[in-house]
């Protein structure tokens, strides 16, 4: 198998399509000479190659289908009105929240109401934090929403992550993740000037809520009462010092 | 000051979904404005793909259909093509996997073996005199398997290189070199051995 001047049938083969390296192909033509059975059977390896391309190859002369081009030629006016579309979608849907966001009246349901309601749509936009590097722009971005000297509460004492900020028009909320992965929010108004502080359960999550005459703050969490009131002093006091 | 941070803040936002949106249309942009140029290109790749496709499985209303359905796929699958210079090499194997489909579901078994009928058409360049060694070649080829059918037209009428071979076929050049090593001697034997013998062609009235 090591001799050199072998040559295997790959080779023979490679030789037929001019496919083979050059020192190869001339101890090809070497045994050739010095062969004739071997000679005449790359010989009709090479008929058969001529003969594949005599019988084949005048088949791309043939008339196609007319219909053929007509089907390719339709497709891209479906797909510029397609393209379209999905753009014109996806701007709608880029730019609606941003209306929402800076445009739409400050909110006037129940505070609690809109509390849970942004925590139920959590991931509709908002900004994601991936790590705490860039607090003080939260901080300011949570001032801006809620148009009071507030500030995005530490929870790491407790094991909360701050995981990402939702600006709403004049109120924010502010998304953290617990030890064990569970999610706690806390939302950030305005108050309507009356103080207000209570602990229960709604929509199957605790929630406390902790208002002044400044702000307005709801804490939701499934997490017990009495780590909900922890938390929720611990917010208080992180979001007003 | 922290009116100025707030607002540079706010711009970022809006600046960054503004972005994303305005990536996206011209991403949409970008798609739409190669399709007339996707067209072209495919519209010029018929006349290669049809005569793949006679070539390989030997009936040309089963070709057509094929070819048919291959431009469907193509035209479903546009995005899939990374490289419009090897559009040939993508069409044909959309092209081979939709015939082996079709020998699986065996909804036309044994039509592949039908490749004599072009030889009936001859519209196949070899002189008159020739016509009956050109019959004898063709029923020796439709005896091949499609996988030996099918090198042995990259190699001989697609000309392609072991390289392109490979590359389409998603085989090692090693591999191209022994299957056509092999289909080369398989056609041999047949056009020595079994020229004289008469297959049976299957029921052609369907796309007679």
């Amino acid at each position: 198998m090591n001799n050199p001047h072998f040559i295997s049938d790959e080779e023979l083969h490679a030789y037929v399509d001019g496919a083979l390296e050059a020192d190869r192909a001339q101890l090809v033509r070497q045994a050739l000479a010095q062969n004739p059975a071997l000679a005449e059977r790359v010989a009709l390896f090479q008929a058969d190659k001529a003969m594949f391309k005599a019988a084949f190859a005048p088949l791309a002369e043939r008339p196609l289908p007319p219909e053929w081009e007509a089907r390719i030629r339709r497709k891209p006016q479906a797909s510029w009105r397609k393209a379209y579309l999905i753009a014109a979608a996806l701007l709608v849907a880029a730019v609606s929240p941003l209306a929402w966001r800076y445009v739409a009246p400050s909110p006037t349901a129940d505070v609690v109401e809109a509390a849970l309601e942004a925590r139920e749509s959590f991931n509709q936009g908002g900004i994601a934090i991936e790590d705490g590097r860039n607090a003080a722009r939260y901080d300011a971005a949570l001032r801006l929403a809620v148009a009071s000297n507030v500030r995005v509460p530490d929870l790491s004492r407790m094991g909360y992550t701050l995981r990402g900020l939702h600006l709403y028009s004049k109120a924010a909320e502010i998304l953290y993740r617990g030890p064990q992965d569970q999610l706690f929010t806390l939302y950030v108004r305005r108050s309507d000037g009356t103080a207000r502080f209570d602990q229960f359960e709604r929509r199957g999550v605790r929630v406390c809520i902790w208002q002044d005459d400044q702000i307005s703050t709801v804490m939701a969490g499934n997490v017990t009462a009495a780590a909900m009131q922890r938390l929720a002093t611990l917010s208080y006091t992180g979001l007003t010092s | 000051m922290q009116w100025a941070v707030s607002r540079d803040f706010r711009h970022y936002d809006a600046t960054y979904q503004t972005g994303l949106v305005v990536r996206h249309v011209v991403s949409f942009q970008a798609a739409v404005t190669s399709a007339p140029a996707f067209a072209d290109a495919l519209v010029a790749q018929l006349p290669g793909l049809r005569r793949y496709a006679m070539a390989l499985v030997g009936n040309s209303a089963l070709a057509d259909d094929l070819v048919q359905d291959c431009i469907e796929r193509a035209l479903g699958q546009e995005s899939q093509l990374r490289d419009r210079e090897r559009m040939g090499a993508w069409l044909r194997r959309i092209l081979y996997h939709l015939y082996i489909d079709e020998i699986r579901r065996g909804k036309r078994r044994g039509r592949e073996q039908d490749i004599t009928e072009l030889a009936d058409q001859l519209e196949l360049s070899a002189p008159a005199p020739d016509n009956s060694a050109m019959r004898e070649f063709l029923h020796a080829v439709s005896r091949l398997s499609v996988e030996h059918r099918q090198i042995l037209l990259l190699v001989s009428v697609e000309e392609l290189s072991y390289r392109e071979i490979a590359d389409e076929l998603d085989v090692p050049l090693g591999t191209v070199m022994s299957r056509l090593a092999r289909a080369r001697e398989r056609l041999r034997d047949l056009i020595q051995n079994d020229s004289a013998e008469i297959i049976s062609l299957p029921d052609r009235k369907k796309h007679s």
